[in-house]
């Protein structure tokens, strides 16, 4: 016992990966509660969005800033269905989360997901603040087919090459829930009541092809 | 720390005669037992799991001094401050400080139990910090000035009804009758003081030297506001806690949710390294590590009980203990019940207030079974019976002499066989159908809080023979 650096232990054991990547992922967030809707194109990944934001009856919505959601032309294709997209406050913390409380549906990009779990992964950055996918009643993330990686093994790696890794690094697997009376599951107790995922196959524009 | 007594055997008796509380005790701890089975089932290499699970935590235990300094080296590169508190108290006049400096007037938490083991919130309330909890079991045992009876369902002894009636006169709620209308009332009332605290206080799963990064799991999202909107964010952790590497993660996120609520995963796990960075626009500006050691750099260098440091916090020994089944967590006199709260206990509260627990136990092992990182608890608890024997507790002077005289004559083969039939015999006349038999005193002592079991009609030695 002491200061000196000990040697590390060796690799641990190596789980089962005998799964479909896609199909286990699916399996895992669904089974969570969560909901997910596959899309061939940004085309149809718009479309989604629009029956989503239609489903759940949202007027305004939260957005992170993202190639991959200005991409899909997130704003324009929501506000074709009447969702304003608002900007949040920058300075006032209260100010910031009583807007952010008010907004029916938060937007984001999931940079990673783990198919073991059926879990998205979620890193925070400047334009990426955490209360999207928080403080709304409905969270909506596009998961590129590429993010996937089979187990948390795969990720852990990526979040370390970083060297310090970001603020806040949130799984999620479907939506907020307790059991807490009764042992009787509740969606939404803090966040979202609901959570879809968009499985973007391919990020490429259906004209483009 | 509170010095009373734990009165178990007293305790349990009145929790006995709850018939409410006995029926959300058993359909609670037997979902959770069927959902681990479940989840547990569906991964062939769980053994191993557990054997990694166990290394990793040895291995930290065993090098403890140099991932803790890594751990604050890591934690300070990422903007954040580390507090070393010896005790409890320290850690409370820490965190008041850490308040009284940034000006907080309310503070909003996640359930720690490393927070109620050191009795931070009425110390906050008298330092003028109006505290809430916001796990919604925990705002719920807050409002009624009870304490957790679960390490995960801190109000599995309350009914919805009890719940309504308390909303209903602490908040002013309409009538609400169903978990869901409930929830969604606490939610309004929660989100209020989410947008108004100025400072968020979390426990802390684990955390990684390597990165400086504290990781919570949870379901509800509470723990994922208090880390988002507040402007100061204090985690406090027992420094048993840490792991070396992010990849150690994912071994306890295969163990820990299976163990504790029979889920595959939490809805959400959150690592935080640092306050926010620059140009974010949640997340908080100051973070706080409080290390607390509390006795266990004490534990961690008794070489019969260091092994309990091992304990993730899962619960699956409390789902599992038909002691724990039936007494509920309330028994135990403290935050920590259970096989582990029975052996821990009076290592952290001392014999003289906590000798009675390790006697709360058949040893049935059970919770050796399911126990993810394998920690010995029919060991530990014998160990501390050895103990508070030792220390002139837990045994009457009769049964001393009850013992004494079995051992006596069992010593010989002849008097082992002899008093197996007389006994036999004895037990067998006086037996009645369907319920453990009645003896008189002094025996009656001895059975009032045992069942003995039925008896057979021959002796295992007698069947031996005519097998052979």
């Amino acid at each position: 016992m002491g200061f000196a650096p000990p040697t590390p232990l060796p690799a641990g054991p190596a789980i089962r990966r005998d799964w479909d990547i896609e199909a286990r992922f699916i399996e895992g967030f669904t089974r969570a509660g969560g909901v997910i809707y596959r899309a061939g194109s940004i085309e149809e990944a718009g479309k989604i969005l629009q029956e989503i934001a239609r489903e759940v009856r949202a007027a305004r919505a939260a957005r992170w800033a993202s190639p991959l959601l200005d991409l899909l032309q997130v704003d324009a294709v929501l506000a074709a269905v009447g969702v304003n997209i608002v900007s949040l406050p920058a300075d006032d913390r209260e100010l910031y989360g009583k807007e952010l409380d008010s907004v029916h549906m938060g937007i984001t990009e999931a940079e990673h997901a783990i198919a073991e779990t059926g879990t998205i992964v979620l890193l925070a950055d400047p334009g990426r603040p955490r209360a999207v996918s928080l403080l709304p009643r409905v969270h909506v993330a596009v998961l590129p087919r590429e993010a996937l990686l089979p187990t948390f093994e795969d990720l852990f790696p990526r979040l370390a090459s970083r060297g310090i890794p970001p603020s806040a690094v949130t799984f999620i697997t479907g939506p907020s829930r307790t059991a807490d009376i009764e042992m009787t599951p509740v969606m939404g107790v803090h966040g979202p009541q609901a959570v879809y995922i968009i499985l973007l196959e391919s990020s490429s524009s259906s004209q483009a092809r | 720390m509170s010095t009373a007594r734990v009165d178990f055997l007293g305790r349990s008796k009145e929790l006995l005669q709850d018939q409410a509380l006995q029926i959300a005790l058993r359909r609670g701890m037997s979902r959770f037992r069927s959902l681990r089975r479940e989840v547990v089932g569906e991964v062939p290499e769980w053994e191993a799991l557990r054997t990694r699970a166990r290394e990793i935590k040895i291995h930290t235990l065993k090098h403890l001094p140099y991932y803790l300094r890594l751990l604050e080296e890591r934690v300070q590169a990422a903007g954040g401050v580390v507090h070393w508190a010896q005790d409890g108290s320290e850690a409370r006049e820490i965190i008041l400080d850490i308040a009284r400096r940034g000006g907080v007037q309310a503070a909003i938490k996640s359930k720690s139990m490393t927070t109620e083991e050191i009795e931070l919130n009425a110390f906050l309330e008298a330092g003028g910090i109006r505290v809430t909890e916001s796990d919604l079991g925990e705002f719920i045992l807050q409002l009624s000035g009870d304490h957790p009876s679960h390490f995960v369902v801190p109000v599995v002894h309350k009914s919805k009804e009890e719940i309504g009636a308390l909303f209903r006169e602490e908040l002013g709620a309409p009538e609400l009758r169903e978990p869901e209308q409930l929830t969604r009332f606490a939610r309004q009332v929660l989100r209020e003081r989410f947008l108004a605290a100025e400072m968020g206080i979390t426990g802390a799963n684990f955390a990684v030297a390597q990165t400086g990064t504290i990781v919570i799991v949870e379901n509800e999202g509470n723990a994922r506001l208090v880390t988002t909107l507040p402007r100061i964010h204090v985690a406090v952790m027992g420094i048993e806690k840490v792991v070396p590497t992010l990849e150690d993660l994912a071994v306890m996120f295969r163990i820990l949710p299976r163990s504790a609520t029979g889920q595959r995963i939490t809805s959400y796990i959150s690592l935080i390294t640092g306050p926010k960075r620059l140009g974010e626009r949640d997340g908080p500006e100051e973070f706080h590590l409080v290390l607390l050691d509390n006795g266990r750099t004490r534990i961690l260098a008794d070489p019969e009980m260091w092994e309990a440091l091992c304990c993730i916090r899962c619960g699956a020994c409390l789902n599992i203990c038909p002691v724990f089944e039936r007494t509920g967590g309330h028994a135990y006199g403290w935050v920590y019940s259970g096989p582990i709260g029975a052996a821990i206990t009076p290592l952290y509260r001392g014999l003289e207030a906590a000798g009675e627990l390790p006697f709360a136990s058949s040893l049935c092992g059970a919770c050796v079974e399911v126990c993810p990182v394998k920690i010995d608890l029919v060991r530990l608890l014998l160990v501390m019976r050895r103990r508070a024997v030792d220390a002139g507790q837990g045994v009457g002077s009769l049964e001393r002499l009850g013992f004494a005289l079995w051992g006596l004559v069992t010593r010989s083969p002849l008097g082992y066989r002899v008093l197996g039939r007389l006994g036999r015999f004895a037990l067998r006349s006086i037996a009645q159908p369907e319920r453990s038999p009645r003896l008189p005193f002094p025996f009656s002592q001895w059975l009032e809080s045992r069942d003995l079991p039925p008896l057979p009609k021959r002796a295992f030695r007698e069947r031996w023979r005519r097998l052979g």
